[in-house]
């Protein structure tokens, strides 16, 4: 037997929005086309979610707008609180160590968890950065929740990963309203990359791009996985990026995930009628 | 008795197109075979009888609807290709079964060594050591050397299908599944193919071949079954 290799090993996660009826579970749901009740306006965002992650895999999410991809990950980001659930984690540092539910953490442990160990690039750079500071002062943000304190070794670390992420060092105490859309899903990367988390969540990050731009950043991002063997939750509503750099994907939809395998599964031997839709929708 | 390296069993696949009305096709009914260690097997019959759906059942590309196909693993022992976990598939695609698609599927912007170097790298081989043993390759193969740093996707149709091929034979899987692999080729290049077969055989891999190409490769097969 070879020893688990898992990272992350979530079960049963749940996020709903609302109180909820005894009518909810007649109207909502994947075979009703609906994520929200008419009765009690309740919104089921993730309803009994699940999936396991292992070291050096992309997972990819698809699914349409609003199928509940973002508070999947957002729930694993500890920054939605599940309903209820769990999310095993288990550090690659120390593989022997016991796994630990990271929705059980105290607040504290918690943010420390999410600082050093998970990083997070958004479709929109907003989100990501604060674009009131530098794009130096964005990377340092993290390194200093991160606790990092030595202020020459900060900039010398920022320089290392703005260079990592094909960014030009010179520009580190530069405005990031005068970065290009592709230069600040790059500043984003730098940031969650900074700390050297073991997991990096990517929600939509090349949506919204020029074909061109998107291609280099895939193509950023498909280097860094090769070279740190970086564990990556990929969200996507487009099949081709899933395809690019996915080897396993959960299709999700109305809050459910509806089918999840191989991803050239998925793709050529789609079993749900909804994933049947999306992939003949994508050619 | 010794166990065969692979053993389809009554396997069937029907696909339900959900959005034709849930109409059902199937294409694979009942179908049984063995391949052996070091065997060329050659499964051959009309285009549309569901050679193609058979080597991705067993690659699980396409999920089986019944049967049982098992493999048997160096690492794991016997594995049935349907039950098994995606991760087990992963691992054993990563180092025992490989498969050869009919037509060259890359990503753009990567050189054809790379393309063609990246099982091996992914076993994890040093690239330098990867990219000698790519150049042979492609010399074997007929690449000119103006092309090894270019992407395959502008090659032609037949220097798609070497590398296609070279790729595929580069990692010495234990069985590899060829998808019509003469297709689009001139005679010069079958050759080579022939001789790709040949020498993996003689390397110890089992090659599991849909073609229905009988002309080159039925005198090479040492088994087949027809649909
Ligand atoms: N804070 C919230 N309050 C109420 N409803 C919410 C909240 N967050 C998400 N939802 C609802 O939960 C459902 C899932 O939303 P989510 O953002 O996870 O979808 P998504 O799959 O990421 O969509 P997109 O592809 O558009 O980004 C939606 O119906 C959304 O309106
Ligand atoms: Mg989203
Ligand atoms: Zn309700």
């Amino acid at each position: 037997m070879t020893a688990p290799t898992w990272i992350l090993h979530a079960s049963g996660l749940n996020k709903q929005y609302g109180p909820g009826c005894p009518r909810c579970q007649q109207f909502t749901g994947p075979a009703h086309n609906n994520s929200q009740c008419p009765v009690c306006n309740t919104v089921y965002a993730c309803v009994d979610a699940g999936f396991t992650l292992h070291q050096g895999e992309v997972l990819g999410i698809v699914g349409e707008s609003g199928s509940g991809k973002s508070t999947l990950l957002q729930m694993v980001n500890l920054a939605t609180a599940a309903d209820s659930g769990h999310i095993w984690y288990r550090e690659p540092r120390t593989p022997d160590a016991d796994p630990v539910d990271l929705l059980q953490m105290d607040a504290y442990r918690s943010r420390h968890f999410r600082n050093d160990r998970l990083g997070i690039v958004y479709q929109r750079p907003e989100l990501g950065l604060n674009m009131r500071f530098t794009v130096g002062g964005n990377v340092a943000e993290k390194l200093l929740l991160a606790n990092w304190r030595h202020v020459g070794n900060i900039r010398t670390r920022i320089r290392e990963l703005m260079e990592q992420t094909e960014l030009p060092p010179e520009r580190i105490d530069d405005d990031p309203h005068t970065f290009s859309g592709g230069m600040l899903q790059r500043v984003q990367i730098a940031k969650a990359l900074s700390s050297s988390p073991s997991l990096l969540l990517l929600d939509e990050v090349t949506s919204g791009l020029d074909l061109s731009v998107q291609a280099r950043v895939l193509d950023l991002i498909r280097r860094i996985q090769w070279e740190q063997q970086m564990t990556m939750l990929l969200v996507s509503h487009d099949l081709g990026v899933i395809k690019q750099l996915a080897r396993r994907t959960i299709v999700m939809k109305n809050g459910h995930i509806v089918e999840s395998g191989l991803t050239d599964q998925i793709l050529e031997d789609p079993q749900h009628p909804y994933t049947q839709l999306l992939v003949s929708s994508a050619l | 008795m010794t166990v065969p390296l692979l053993h389809v069993k009554n396997l069937h696949k029907s696909f339900v197109l959900h959005l034709i009305d849930g109409r059902t096709i199937d294409p694979i009914q009942d179908v049984s075979f063995t391949v052996d260690s070091n065997q060329h097997f050659l499964l051959w019959g009309r285009s549309g009888i569901g050679k193609t759906s058979i080597l991705k059942c067993i690659y699980r590309s396409y999920l089986a609807s019944s049967g049982e196909i098992w493999f048997s693993s160096d690492q794991f022992g016997s594995v049935d290709m349907i039950q098994a976990d995606d991760s087990m598939v992963l691992k054993l695609r990563h180092r025992e079964i490989g498969y050869c698609s009919q037509f060259l599927k890359v990503l753009p912007r990567v050189a054809a060594l790379d393309v063609i170097t990246e099982p091996l790298v992914r076993q994890g081989m040093p690239q330098a050591q990867a990219h000698d043993i790519g150049r042979e390759w492609l010399t074997q193969l007929g690449i000119a050397q103006r092309l090894w740093h270019a992407s395959p996707v502008t090659f032609s149709g037949g220097e798609q299908q070497r590398i296609n091929l070279g790729r595929a034979f580069i990692a010495s899987p234990r069985l590899l599944l060829l998808d019509e692999p003469t297709a689009s080729l001139d005679a010069g290049s079958k050759q080579i193919v022939v001789e790709m077969i040949q020498r993996a055989q003689q390397r110890g891999t089992a090659v599991l071949t849909v073609s229905h190409d009988l002309d080159t490769l039925a005198k090479l097969a040492d088994g087949q079954l027809a649909l």
